[in-house]
């Protein structure tokens, strides 16, 4: 027809040339002309690219002959069809709304944006309407319900919004609905009641759809599909869908609903796919289920059914996938199952199944996936299970499975997973597995198996893991394992393997895994081992390795981790160590290691978890270059005998453990805040280690050795130290001795608190440190307000000092009768201030006057005042003081109590024996508080609570005002202020 | 999911049937902390396989690379940084109880912080910078008092600073730079460490004004 018009223009020359604008701006024909809008917004070099679209001619006089198009005899547009074509429009040309008589319009993957036109309402003639897969936003229009012969409804895989039209459901011709994978929000509609023919309902992977699925659903008899998973739907599956007898596949994973499975869907006897999964459902799977004859998939993992697996769920004879995995479904497997002839997948994961696995599932000869991991089964494995031929994978681990493995799995010849660990399997490997040409996968981790890893090993060539650690295997280690040259991971750890360590290993050279960690390994590492290029992972901990570390492990250029410690190595850390740029984690510690840490650990910059080097016999000083790990968070040199200064850990801004206890460190602690929050056990037993003020000089005392010019000032001072505090200590003693019969006489005047007459006698005070304060400064914070514990021994006070230190000033109570306060005091000096203990608070000095004693120790807020607070709680509660010298084993109270908490005394046996007797309650609640006192004394200041804690705990200590009217002696007072 | 939906479009059921097989196996249960990993793997994109050891059929995870565990074999790190990673942090991350380390840095992660992380109590690093994490700072992250290191630096994070950050005493380190951060800096807390240089690139409102100088060495307990 075309063709004919082209011939009659060109024929008649002159009148074509007359009328070329008009044809070409007229001639088309307004069907035609609605259609070039689909072009307008497009690339000019997009539409070249279409082959489709470069037929679209503008100077046709109808789009009929243009691809994709169809027309009526009467040359109307009826159909567009333009699948994955590249349109790329910003929107859906509202143009399209003139073709009146078009019936389909597919407009599917075409790269448009912008939102649906509600125009569209007025296609009438619409048939199929199909937007998916585009990137179409806005509400679906309601005028789309006007489209009273539309039969497919597409808008699937778009960005839509806004809620479901209600009009929609006025669409009595539909039989598709697909407006799955969209954003659209609100609740399904439920009025469907026209939706009469409607096959299809498909609202899935729509996450913000909330509200109940509708009941009336479960009238749309029509349906074969309905879909709403990932979906925020709730409420629970409408026993109304049992109506559904044309329905195949119901997809409902992946949303909120509840409550039971509906029995009702037993009638569903077309349903083939019941997609459950990743809900909440509770309740028990409905035996009537069974019903289900073309049930090929049955999903219901992830929810929290309980219950046992009805034996009817065997009568599903077209079952191919059953999974109930990672619910809490209990009872035993059913023997019937067995029957399920056609099934290949059975998950059972993850649940509280019991007893033992049926031998009759080896009658299920299409499994390929067999995973009943995690449950409580027992029992033995039966060895049957070597008739399932088609089996790939076989999950029993984390059960409570005994017996041995059965010889039979040499026969499951498809088999590339078995993983069989921790249960208490026991006996030997057999051989037979070694024989499966496919298997990968072998895992029998944490079992009792014994006897020797046999040579055959190496027949399984296919093998990529080999996980057989914490056993009891025992013999060598085959070097027939070289041959396996697809091995990544190899696992022997915690077994009783012994000999050495095969050099052939260093032929797997794809191998990732190296774990022999705690076996009875002898001899040396082989240096060949140098030549696994991709390890990752090297632990040769915990066995007898003797001799060097092989310098060439510094080939190791992939190693993540290499972990050598607890064994008998010799010799000195090779510096080949530099090449390990990928280390992020050494462990050297518990050998025999000597020589000086070489600078090359310095290039190791990678070094970010941990640095450990500990109980070695490593000397020199810690290298400079060590300044350069600046990403290390924990580092372990405890235990050498290292020397020299420390200051290049200071630039270890990453650390957050460090120990350089035990070696012969020397001069000042760097000063940064995270030195500043360690405590003193990280540097004990380095005598030449001392405090310090800038971070470069000493600032005090005995280890002032910077600040000291000679041996010889150092040796002069310490004497006159020392023979001034011998004077000192020996003539109060006589004086307090020679008072001692007239305190007892006015024995009623000393048990009076101390007035402030008290205070007036001539004071000394003896510094431990430099201290930069006086006793006139000490004595004015000794005021009531400022206490902040009280112990059996004494007061204790917060002390502001003028430079603004804190201090913390412990007055002691006079002396009683029947005590020798000079001893007390005495005792507790002579300990407290030479130890530096983390359970101790460092004493600073002290200050004595004919009546009163004070003792000075430092107040750090992060946490030494808690533990001081929890050793005043400790005093209170046991009747000791910190340092109790009549019992004469020097314990401090807080040692005394772990002891004896440890002990197989009485709770009770560590109160103060006036208090045992109190009501039980109270006793009670004495422990109570004890608890909060070992809270407060913890080994680590970061593990103890902070003040504010401690006076929420106290207020957890449950007591009615009666029950402290009973005593005359408040433990704690009671107001929230307090403590 | 969504990808399911789309498959069943396309009316090809034995497809999906293949799919849901693949993705059963690849949502295997093995300990919680190993769930909790493997829903990280299956939320990254991992194109360098640094998370190839990551086999969620192992009974703990202790063995995988990048994965470090205490002696109960409990994770208490994830070194994941400079590793090619693209894809989202997972909610279930915060279902690592004695997790100290999370290291994510220098990756291309997008999609937002889970508040999740707020429930790592022991949580003593959370490293994510530079990365393309979006969304606000969950205010969650208040919670963790054990924290020494917060790195969020170089991300494209937005809205405002939660103030329950002020609460980490614990806090040593806090880089929140270049991110798309609005409001003000807080400057009480633990906050009165930190100089602006925690905070440049923003949009905040103000630059916070010059630390006060050292807090006294003790916060003094009410009276104890």
């Amino acid at each position: 027809m075309e063709r004919t018009r082209r011939g009659t223009t060109t024929r008649y020359f002159p009148i074509f040339a007359l009328f070329f604008f008009l044809r070409l701006v007229v001639s088309l024909s307004p069907d035609g002309q609605a259609l070039l809008s689909l072009l307008s917004e497009a690339e000019p070099s997009s539409k070249l690219s279409s082959s489709v679209l470069s037929t679209w001619n503008p100077s046709d006089p109808t789009p009929c002959s243009w691809q994709g198009i169809t027309c009526s005899p009467q040359d109307r547009v009826i159909s567009i069809s333009l699948p994955e074509t590249f349109l790329n429009l910003s929107s859906l040309p509202p143009q399209l709304s003139s073709l009146s008589s078009i019936q389909l319009l597919n407009l599917s993957s075409t790269n448009i944006s912008g939102s649906i036109p509600p125009s569209f309402g007025g296609l009438t003639h619409l048939r199929l309407l199909d937007l998916s897969s585009n990137s179409l936003t806005g509400p679906i229009p309601s005028q789309l319900g006007k489209l009273s012969s539309l039969q497919f409804l597409y808008l699937n895989s778009n960005k839509l919004s806004g809620k479901i039209p209600q009009q929609i459901a006025n669409l009595s011709s539909l039989q598709v609905l697909c407006l799955q994978d969209n954003l659209l929000n609100g609740s399904v509609p439920s009025k469907l009641d026209s939706l009469i023919s409607l096959q299809q309902f498909r609202i899935g992977g729509n996450q913000y759809l909330t509200g109940e699925i509708p009941p009336q659903i479960g009238f749309l008899t029509n349906l074969t599909t309905f879909g709403a998973a990932a979906t925020g739907l709730s409420g629970v599956i409408p026993p109304t869908f049992g109506n559904l007898i044309n329905l195949q596949t119901l997809a409902l994973y992946d949303t909120e609903i509840f409550g039971s499975i509906p029995p009702e869907l037993g009638f569903c006897s077309e349903l083939r796919n019941l997609y459950l999964h990743m809900n909440k459902l509770t309740g028990s799977i409905p035996a009537q289920l069974g019903n289900l004859q073309k049930l090929t998939s049955l999903l219901v993992w992830g929810n929290s059914i309980s219950g046992p697996i009805p034996a009817e769920i065997s009568n599903c004879s077209s079952l191919v996938v059953l999974d109930t995995s990672a619910n809490e479904i209990s009872g035993e497997i059913p023997g019937d199952l067995g029957k399920l002839v056609v099934l290949e997948q059975l998950h059972l994961s993850d649940n509280a199944l019991v007893g033992s696995i049926p031998w009759q599932l080896s009658n299920c000869t299409s499994l390929t996936a067999l995973q009943l991991d995690k449950n409580r089964l027992s029992g033995s494995i039966p060895w049957q299970v070597g008739n399932l031929k088609y089996l790939q994978s076989f999950f029993l681990w984390g059960n409570a499975v005994t017996g041995t493995i059965p010889a039979s799995f040499g026969n499951c010849t498809e088999l590339y997973a078995l993983d069989l660990s921790r249960n208490k399997l026991t006996g030997t490997i057999p051989e037979e597995i070694f024989g499966l040409k496919k298997l990968s996968k072998l895992l029998l981790l944490g079992n009792s198996l014994t006897g020797l890893l046999p040579k055959s090993v190496s027949n399984c060539e296919s093998l990529v893991r080999l996980r057989l650690g914490e056993n009891q295997l025992s013999g060598h280690i085959p070097k027939e394992l070289g041959q396996l040259q697809n091995l990544v991971f190899l696992d022997l750890y915690m077994n009783h393997f012994s000999g050495s360590l095969p050099s052939e290993l260093a032929n797997i050279t794809v191998l990732e895994l190296l774990d022999v960690h705690n076996n009875y390994l002898t001899g040396e590492i082989p240096a060949p081992l140098g030549e696994l290029v991709n390890l990752e992972q090297l632990d040769l901990s915990q066995n007898s390795f003797t001799g060097e570390i092989p310098s060439s492990f510094g080939n190791f250029s992939y190693l993540n981790k290499l972990i050598l410690n607890n064994n008998l190595l010799t010799g000195s850390i090779p510096k080949s160590i530099k090449n390990l740029q990928k280390l992020t984690l050494l462990d050297l510690s518990f050998n025999s290691l000597s020589g000086p840490i070489p600078p090359e650990i310095g290039y190791v910059t990678s070094l970010t978890i941990s640095l450990d080097l500990s109980s070695n016999q490593l000397t020199g000083e810690v290298p400079e270059s060590m300044s350069s790990l600046t990403q290390l968070q924990a580092l372990d040199l405890s235990h050498n005998m290292l020397y020299g200064r420390i200051v290049v850990l200071s630039f270890l801004t990453s650390l957050t453990s460090l120990n350089i206890s035990y070696n012969n460190f020397s001069g000042p602690i760097p000063i940064t805040p995270f030195f500043r929050t360690l405590s003193s056990n990280s540097y004990l037993l380095n005598p030449n280690l001392c405090e310090s003020v800038d971070g470069s000089t000493c600032s005090s005392g005995q280890a002032q050795r910077n600040g000291l010019r000679s041996a010889k000032t150092i040796a002069l001072v310490t004497v006159i130290l020392a023979s001034v505090t011998i004077a000192f200590l020996a003539s109060w003693i006589l004086v307090i001795r020679k008072h001692k019969y007239i305190m007892e006489k006015s024995s009623s005047m000393s048990n009076l608190s101390p007035g402030a007459e008290d205070f007036s006698y001539p004071w000394t005070m003896i510094p431990f440190r430099k201290l930069n304060f006086n006793i006139e400064n000490i004595l004015d914070c000794l005021k009531d307000e400022n206490v902040i514990g009280k112990g059996c021994s004494g007061v204790v006070y917060k002390a502001e000092m003028p430079n603004g230190e804190l201090i913390a000033v412990k007055k002691l109570w006079k002396a009683k009768r029947d005590e020798e306060p000079i001893d007390s005091f005495a005792s507790e000096i002579q300990i407290l201030g030479h130890i530096r203990h983390r359970n101790i608070v460092k004493l600073l000095g002290y200050c004595s006057n004919k009546c009163v004693k004070l003792l000075l120790y430092n107040y750090i807020p992060n946490g030494n005042l808690q533990q001081l607070y929890g050793v005043v709680l400790l005093e209170i509660l046991t009747g000791r003081s910190a340092v109790e010298p009549q019992v004469g084993d020097g314990l401090h109270i807080v040692e005394w109590v772990k002891r004896k908490m440890g002990s197989f005394e009485p709770a009770v046996s560590v109160l103060d024996s006036k208090l045992q007797g109190l009501p039980d309650q109270m006793v009670q609640e004495m422990l109570q508080t004890l608890g909060i006192a070992m809270f407060c004394v913890n080994s680590s200041p970061s593990e103890r609570p902070t003040m504010k804690e401690v006076v929420a705990l106290l207020m957890e200590v449950k007591s009615s005002p009666e029950e402290w009217g009973k005593t005359s002696q408040p433990l704690i007072k009671p107001s929230p202020h307090q403590s | 999911m969504e990808l399911f939906a789309r498959t069943i479009s396309a009316s090809a059921l034995a497809l999906l049937c293949l799919i849901l097989v693949f993705t059963l196996f690849s949502t295997v249960y093995g300990n919680s902390e190993g769930d909790a990993l493997n829903a990280l793997k299956t939320n990254l994109v991992d194109p360098n396989n640094v998370l190839q050891s990551w086999d969620a059929t192992l009974v703990n995870p202790c063995t995988w690379f990048h994965v470090t565990c205490n002696s109960d074999n409990s994770v208490t790190r994830v070194d994941l940084g400079n590793a090619n990673l693209s894809g989202q942090l997972v909610p279930q991350l915060g279902q690592l109880p004695n997790l100290q380390y999370l290291e994510l840095y220098s990756n291309t992660i997008s999609g937002t912080i889970p508040s999740e992380l707020g429930d790592l109590a022991n949580l003593v690093s959370l490293d994510l910078y530079f990365n393309n994490l979006s969304g606000s700072i969950p205010g969650s992250l208040g919670n963790l008092q054990k924290l020494r290191f917060l790195r969020l630096n170089n991300n494209t994070l937005s809205g405002t600073i939660p103030n329950s950050l002020t609460n980490v005493y614990s806090l040593q380190v806090l880089d929140l730079s270049y991110n798309h951060l609005t409001g003000t800096v807080p400057v009480n807390g633990s906050f009165s460490l930190f100089t602006p240089i925690s905070f440049v690139g923003n949009y905040l409102a103000s630059p916070p004004p010059s630390p006060p100088p050292p807090p006294s060495p003790s916060t003094p307990p009410s009276s104890s």
